[in-house]
């Protein structure tokens, strides 16, 4: 108790992105310190995820502590099938039961990124198609190999976006093209924009 | 992978696009919002218009839980048009398959076989056939399995069954019969039980390098059943009988014989416990080891699904081609024991002796392995002719015979197993005049096919010359006599081996160009070729053996004699210009081409009888020998060449290369 007194309060200024890439799904892409999780009445409150589910306003919340992502129960959740009262530091592969029914299990790819990725287990989710949420570090790799944040195995070779400070930068084989100007071998984007290579195109939007 | 419309477009009035689905076969899916912020899947018809859209009319009010559902069709201000159809987010068979690369467990397997066999049960009762059942076409949608792409449904009537006129799926499970045309209810079995092979052993039956290699596979190979549960060998067995008449009659007798088969598995019935949340493929195999039943683990996936000797003991139940009976083998081995005292004795009866080792030699094959090894031999030897016709086309640029043009430029990056669905594959229209296909009838026959079957006849060549050579010999007084009996072994031996060389070349000219067009100008000229070569071998024997034709004097037409005769007999000019003319003047395909009109035709003998007459009188040949021999040639091509019955003549049509459509202003990207 007493050393959450002194844990840095955590930052969530920047607005989530919603990322509709051709062929491969929707994502949404968190770039905040703080992942609060509630039902559809809790989106007035700031939820991050809000589940058509029958949960409380602000069900969970997960929180990031240097590389690591810690849950934080706020009603009933499970971790692998153990009740959850505390705070918990979350492991890759872990999965998040939610009130009775919804399932989420939380996975971190790489090893060598501490970009990680909330994936749905039970087929609840928010009122607009979502397929998994990233919860966004310093680098997300979209791309054919198992490792990659987001797994595109059509494409032949992975598109990075990566963040730097409060701004976000795509990098592409073949170079990046945004909003159809010429491309550049990196780009920096922000919601509204349309991005496409050679082999993939997606377009960004604000949560 | 790029897509005609880029986020964010309006195409339709009410609906914004958000992100590209796919793209099938017969058009891009994408992902939309209605104004109203409802999710729907729009479909963009870009090809087969008429086809997709008739299709989609027909099954726009079908409603069922196991079926996507269509809501609208609409039309665009270009004029294209879209299917408005239910959004499903849940994962498809084919994501589930990958995630699943050594087989499904049980209990999954058959919660998606029962959505899948619901689906089927509640179209084949509406009358309508799916035709594209693949892996990709199938959704989990929140426990329930749904059929997607309906809209490639046809009604099927009686007198519409091979009416269609454009082949739509994907080649892994595809039914041999469409490369026909037909589009039965059957093509629906076949191609569940290709997804249920898939889905229990993690690869199709049918694999190969080209969408040519695998359609062949598919019309001709015996599927390996063997990494299959022994309990579920007979029904998937019988779902992949070539054969639509051989395989299950309706899709509910499938389903109870499906549950009959897996119910010995151990605990797949406890498995089948309704479960609202989607199969979680991890945790599922993680419960389960491998299907009971498999004596080792399922197969890793592999180029040749098939072996050539498939263990019978092992797999009793396993779909396999008709042994030869005993009494064919027995009759083979009475021919050789008979061919080779009787004509053992004569040297230069050495080559038809080989004959009719190798006829020995394919008996005892068929009997150990239960296979023909003529089919053995075309299969192989089809299987490197089609690699051969796709490297050429690869080269050359051109399309190969029977491969549709989208399979040739295939540069998928990736390693997915997927090939892209054929499209605008040409079948042409297939008459019902199947009495009327005679050996004119322009068509398609696969390596495969044509190589089986004139392995199979030359077999039959070396018999039946054996036989009739032997019994002219005992009658015809052309051979002479070396003792009272007797009739001269070296003629005999001579004129045998000329007959088995004629024959066989016509049988093997005749095969490689059946189907071409008529007057084919390389195919006459290949039997003029073979002739020259007859004659020369001809001549060249009678000079090692010492054998004397007797003199020629009835020519009639003096062509000078000096270059053609020598001191009375035939010179080599003249036994190389009669043999070139005899089959350089007679349309002899007609005589072994599998679509010729009798079986046997004495008229078609009796006229190769006169012209090789006609022919002695114009060149110096002895008549009497020309004769016979054209006789017994003539024969011998026609009783040995394969012959199909009127009424089950069934001509694959010539492919024909046309170029894909291309809308303006549009981006085409070959489908990866």
């Amino acid at each position: 108790m007493l050393s959450s007194l002194f844990r840095p309060k955590p930052s969530n200024r920047l607005a989530a992105l919603r990322l509709w890439v051709d062929a491969v799904g929707v994502f949404l892409l968190h770039r905040g310190d703080q992942f609060r999780i509630g039902n559809v009445q809790g989106e007035k409150a700031g939820v991050d995820l809000p589940l058509l589910a029958n949960l409380a306003g602000e069900h969970a919340r997960l929180e990031r502590t240097g590389d690591d992502w810690w849950l934080e129960p706020l009603a009933s959740v499970h971790c692998n099938g153990q009740r959850v009262a505390q705070r918990t530091l979350l492991q890759s592969g872990q999965n998040i039961r939610l009130g009775s029914t919804v399932q989420l299990r939380f996975v971190r790819p790489s090893v060598l990124s501490s970009t990680c990725r909330l994936e749905f287990v039970s087929e609840h989710r928010p009122a607009v198609a979502l397929d998994s949420v990233i919860l966004h570090s310093e680098v997300c790799v979209i791309g054919p190999q198992p490792d990659s944040h987001l797994l595109s195995p059509q494409w032949p070779h992975p598109v990075f976006l990566i963040r730097r400070g409060e701004q976000l930068f795509c990098k592409a084989l073949g170079g990046v093209s945004r909003n159809e100007a010429p491309p550049q071998p990196e780009v920096a984007f922000e919601a509204g924009d349309t991005l496409c290579g050679d082999w993939f195109q997606f377009r960004v939007e604000v949560a | 992978m790029k897509f005609t419309f880029q986020p964010e477009a309006r195409p339709l009035e009410g609906f914004t696009l958000k992100r590209a689905i796919a793209r099938g076969g017969f058009g891009e899916v994408y992902y939309a919002l209605s104004d109203a912020g409802k999710e729907v899947a729009l479909k963009l018809l870009q090809q087969n218009l008429d086809v997709e859209l008739r299709g989609v009319r027909q099954c726009l009010n079908l409603r069922h839980p196991h079926l996507v559902m269509l809501f609208d069709i609409k039309t665009d201000a270009e004029g294209d048009s879209w299917v408005v159809m239910e959004y499903i987010s849940g994962p498809t068979l084919e994501q589930t398959l990958q995630q699943n690369p050594q087989g499904m467990p049980i209990d999954l397997v058959l919660r998606w076989a029962e959505g899948i066999v619901r689906g089927l049960e509640f179209l084949h009762d509406r009358g309508i056939v799916h035709r594209d059942l693949k892996p990709a076409n199938l959704f989990w949608d929140q426990g329930l399995v749904k059929i997607g792409d309906v809209g490639l449904s046809k009604f099927i009537t009686p007198s519409r069954r091979s009416a269609h006129t454009e082949s739509v799926g994907t080649v892994y499970y595809m039914a041999p019969e469409i490369a026909y045309g037909k589009y039965g209810y059957e093509v629906d079995l076949y191609s569940l039980g290709v997804i249920l092979f898939e889905m229990v052993t993690g690869r199709v039956p049918f694999d190969g390098e080209s969408t040519a290699e695998i359609m062949m596979k598919h019309l001709s190979q015996v599927p390996d059943l063997t990494a299959l549960p022994i309990a579920l060998r007979p029904l998937i067995g019988q779902l992949l009988e070539k054969d639509p008449q051989r395989r299950p009659q309706s899709i509910t007798e499938v389903w109870q014989e499906f549950l009959r088969a897996t119910a010995d598995l151990e605990g797949a019935s406890a498995a089948r416990i309704s479960d609202s949340n989607p199969p979680n493929p991890e945790r599922l195999h993680a419960t389960t080891g491998h299907w009971p039943g498999t004596a080792p683990p399922p197969l890793p996936p592999k180029r040749e699904s098939a072996t050539p000797f498939p263990v019978q003991a092992a797999a009793p139940c396993v779909a396999q081609p008709q042994r030869a009976p005993w009494h064919q083998v027995a009759v083979t081995g009475v021919l050789f024991v008979a061919g080779f005292s009787i004509l053992g004795p004569m040297i230069i009866i050495a080559p038809l002796s080989m004959g009719l080792m190798l006829l020995m030699a394919g008996g005892v094959f068929t009997l150990i392995t239960g296979q023909h090894l003529g089919r053995v031999a075309g299969r192989y030897w089809g299987r490197a002719c089609a690699d051969w016709s796709q490297l050429w086309s690869a080269i050359s640029g051109t399309a190969a015979p029977g491969v549709p043009p989208s399979a040739t430029v295939q540069h998928d990056p990736v390693p997915v197993r997927e090939v892209p669905p054929i499209v605008k594959t040409p079948i042409a229209r297939i008459s019902h005049k199947s009495l009327h296909y005679s050996p004119e009838t322009q068509r398609y026959l696969p390596w495969s096919a044509r190589c089986e079957q004139g392995v199979l006849s030359l077999f039959w060549v070396s018999v039946l010359t054996a036989v009739l050579c032997l019994g002219t010999s005992l009658v015809s007084p052309i051979f002479g006599t070396t003792s009272d009996i007797l009739p001269d072994a070296g003629r005999v031996g001579v004129f045998t081996l000329l007959a088995w060389l004629g024959a066989g070349s016509v049988i093997v000219i005749s095969k490689v160009a059946e189907g071409a067009r008529s007057e084919h100008p390389g195919r006459r000229l290949w039997l003029i070729l073979a002739g020259i070569v007859l004659g020369t071998t001809a001549w060249g024997l009678c000079q090692f053996l010492m054998v004397n034709f007797p003199r020629q004097e009835a020519a009639i037409m003096s062509l000078g004699r000096q270059p053609l005769t020598m001191n009375g007999s035939p010179t080599w000019l003249c036994f190389a210009l009669y043999f070139g003319a005899l089959f350089g003047s007679r349309r002899w395909w007609w005589l072994a081409d599998g679509f010729r009109k009798p079986l046997f035709s004495i008229s078609a003998v009796i006229w190769t009888v006169v012209l090789a007459g006609l022919w002695s009188l114009v060149l110096p040949f002895p008549g009497d020998w020309g004769m016979t021999l054209a006789a017994v040639i003539a024969c011998v091509v026609q009783m040995s060449a394969v012959w199909i019955p009127p009424e089950q003549r069934q001509p694959l049509p010539l492919p024909v290369v046309r170029p894909a459509p291309q809308q303006a202003g549009q981006s085409v990207v070959a489908a990866s």
